[in-house]
This record gives C-alpha cells, structure tokens and sequence, in this order.
C-alpha cells in the first residue's frame, strides 16, 4: 500500500555525541566497560528511553565476531521497545574510530546472513562514527535494506580519512 | 504404521487421537528422566505434527471460503515452522512436509488482498527465560537461547511490565492476525479460483505473476471514472481507456495434474454492460 511505505532518508551529519560524554554522562558502574568497548548501543531515541527489540541479538553478536561492544545501560535499567512492524530496527551504534573496519563487515554480516534481511525489507539504524580526531559523524538510514550498502560505505570511508 | 493425514476428515481420527496422546506420553517420561534428546525429538514429532494438523485446517477454511480463518491458521502454521526448523534438518523438514507447508504457506500469504494491519508497541519492564525463569539482562544471561529445545521445552522470553506505548498501521506486521480490513469490502476472487482447482492440502502447485493484453473493447463494462484495470492507481479515462489495449496483472497457476479444457479458459474480471 504506497501510503504507507515510507520514503528513503539518508543522512550523513558532521556531528553527534561522542565517546567523552557518553562516558562522562553514564552510570559509573558501566563506565569502566564503556571506555574499553569498540562499539556502544545507545537506546532508541538519544541517551533515555528503551532499546530496540533484538539489541541484545545485536550486542551477542558483534561481541562475538571480534568487535568488543557494550549497552549504554546498567542491567537493572535496561528495558526494551517491542514494535510489531516487521521493519528491522537496529537502533544507534556509537562505533569507536579503529573498529570501523570490522564493525562495517560484521554489521553487514549481521544484517544479511544473521537476520536474513531481503532487499525489499525496511530498515532503521544510526551510526555515531568516531573520527581520528575525537569528533563524530552521525550515519542514519532508514530505508529499503537494498539501499542501506552507500550508508555502510559512508562509515568505511571515515576510517579511510586521513 | 502410516497413518493418513491429508484431509479435514483426517485430523480427528482415532489413529491421529492416540498419536498424539502418545507423543505426550513419551515426552514425559523422557522429561522425567532427564533424556533431553529423546524429549526434544518427541516435541520436533509433535509439533511437526501439529503444523500438518493446522495446515490443514488452514486449506479447509480456504476451500469453504472462510478467508479470515484460514489466515489466523496460516500464521500459525508460520510460526511452528521457524521453531521447527531452528531445531531440525533438512532431511526431517522434508520428511515431515514442514518444508512443503512453510512454502505453501508464503504462496497462500500472497495471494490474499489485505495490506494494511495494526501494529502495537510495547516498552518491555523485563523478559523472563522460559526454562528457567532468569531475567533476560545484557551482562546477565542463563545460557539458554531462545528458539532452541531444552529437555523438551522450546526456550521463549516473556515479557513482563508491558507498557502499551503506540498502536501503527503497518503494511507489514509481525502480528499477521491484526488485519484492518473489512472482508465483505475486499476481493478474494484469486483465492477462490485457486481453490476451485485444489483438492486437498499437499496438491502441487505454483503461480507466476505477469501482465497480459486484452482489447479495449472487452473493458466495456468498466466507467471513465473507475480506477484502471492496470492497476496504476489512475482513473481509466487518466490512463489506459484511449488505449487499443489494456494490459493488466495476471497470475498463471501451474499444476502437476490434468486441467481439463474447460477449466482453463482465462478467467477474465471484467463482464460486458449486458451481464449485469
């Protein structure tokens, strides 16, 4: 039904949280493993609110394919969202600067093998890419998966910046 | 001892009654002693058992036309074979016709007119596991996966502390059951031309979608005003009404036994002014 699909929105901005506040900001009993993650998983609009449903998929699985990534949340507070759309809702990574590499392999691993995403299925994710500097990019698509390869390729391209 | 189950008049046999007080009976005793292998081969029997069961309640429904019905219990059926297969192999998922049923299914999915449904979303407080009752947390996990067998019993997480937070209307739900539509307003007329050539629930068959060509004249019967036949959205006289000819979305179904001609003649939607 055309009036309710939802028309392609990719942004790639030269801004967002970065990994400095993220620390400063979170409980100090999760701080520690913050600072040692390669890729964080913020909740689902900002640093408040509930996660994604499947995060903890999500989480399993980067954790288990060499990119070290944690919850912004402590055990006690995590919640989540279930929404019933059977639109894939990744949520917001914030992706430290010398994982992108891996990240960006895995994350497509886990998009396409894992959940088995077909190219006419919709998709929602935001990447908050650290730069060299310190600085972040934020990556967010939501879309057809068969569209989402130029917003992975947004976040290589940062890694390759010099 | 092969029992049969093909039918609507098959599920409710005494040989289908005792197997299935069986199956419960032996996965018991199995849970009782801790032979998680046997148990979990007992419960792939038996729900493998039921999603034939539902498959076919599912094509009754179709064949008497009770389109809603037919829905919920094809859903149903998707749902027991994404389990079915997380815990088995291919040689059972053919030997048991689960395979056959998860691609019927699709193919039946597809051929329905509803397009729009509600989507609810919840804030979850916290999952449980299912086999042992720990909260699901992200540093604190019990080692039991969703979706997988344990001693018997499929591991679920259940949520608690729901907070309905937004009702959406979806184009494609997880929730297939919550249809918007009011089916009195819809057309079932491929489904039913289908049905009209089906027996019974594991008959072969397979369509393609294409376009075909037909006259401007045989659309006499259809307004300026109508939405054209096309199907592009547009209003015949905005679209194909000047044309010669009209082409339209057509299915090919292609089946493994005999049609007779008769029952092949295209069926075309559109009758001319005089038919009323």
């Amino acid at each position: 039904m055309s009036i309710l699909e939802k028309k392609t929105e990719f942004k790639v901005v030269n801004e967002g949280i970065t990994v400095d506040q993220i620390v400063q900001s979170s409980p100090q009993e999760i701080a520690v493993s913050l600072v040692e993650a390669g890729a964080i998983i913020l909740p689902s609009h900002g640093t408040q609110d509930a996660f994604f449903g499947g995060t903890l998929d999500t989480l399993d699985f980067l954790n288990e394919n060499k990119v070290p990534t944690e919850i912004y949340s402590t055990d006690e507070d995590y919640k989540e969202l279930a929404l019933h759309g059977a639109d894939i809702w990744l949520g917001t990574i914030l992706v430290k600067y010398i994982f992108i590499p891996v990240f960006c392999g895995v994350i497509s691993s886990y998009i396409y093998d894992k959940l088995k995403a077909q190219k006419d299925d919709n998709i929602s994710l935001k990447f908050i890419v650290e730069n060299k500097d310190g600085k972040t990019t934020t990556v967010s698509f939501d879309g057809k998966v068969e569209s989402l390869p130029a917003a992975i390729d947004e976040v290589r391209k940062i890694s390759n910046e010099d | 001892m092969k029992i049969e189950l093909t039918r609507i008049e098959h599920i409710n046999t005494v040989e289908i009654r005792n197997y299935r007080e069986k199956l419960l009976e032996w996965k018991q005793k199995a849970q009782e002693i801790y032979d998680e292998q046997r148990a979990n081969d007992i419960w792939l029997a038996s729900e493998s058992l039921e999603v034939n069961v539902l498959f076919i309640k599912a094509f009754d429904n179709l064949k008497n036309g009770n389109f809603r019905e037919a829905w919920g219990f094809l859903e149903g059926c998707e749902i027991k074979c994404v389990f079915i297969e997380k815990n088995s192999d291919k040689r059972h998922l053919t030997e048991s016709r689960v395979l056959y049923i998860q691609e019927s299914v699709k193919k039946f999915q597809s051929l329905y007119p509803y397009c729009v449904f509600v989507s609810p979303g919840f804030k979850v407080g916290y999952y449980t596991c299912s086999i042992c009752g720990q909260k699901v947390r992200p540093r604190s996990r019990c080692g039991h996966k969703k979706g997988s067998l344990y001693n018997g019993e499929l591991c679920l997480h259940e949520g608690h502390e729901l907070d309905l937070m937004e009702v959406s209307i979806v184009s494609r739900p997880v929730q297939k059951y919550s249809v918007m539509h009011d089916d009195s307003t819809l057309d079932f007329s491929v489904l039913e031309h289908l049905m009209s050539f089906l027996e019974h629930a594991f008959e072969e068959w397979e369509y393609e979608k294409k376009t075909m060509s037909f006259p401007r004249e045989k659309f006499e019967s259809v307004l300026e005003s109508d939405k054209c036949p096309c199907r592009s959205g547009l209003i015949f006289k905005e679209c194909c009404s000047g044309k010669e000819e009209v082409s339209m979305p057509h299915i090919d179904f292609i089946f493994s036994k005999d049609i007779p001609p008769e029952k092949q003649e295209i069926k075309f939607p559109y009758g001319s002014p005089k038919d009323g």
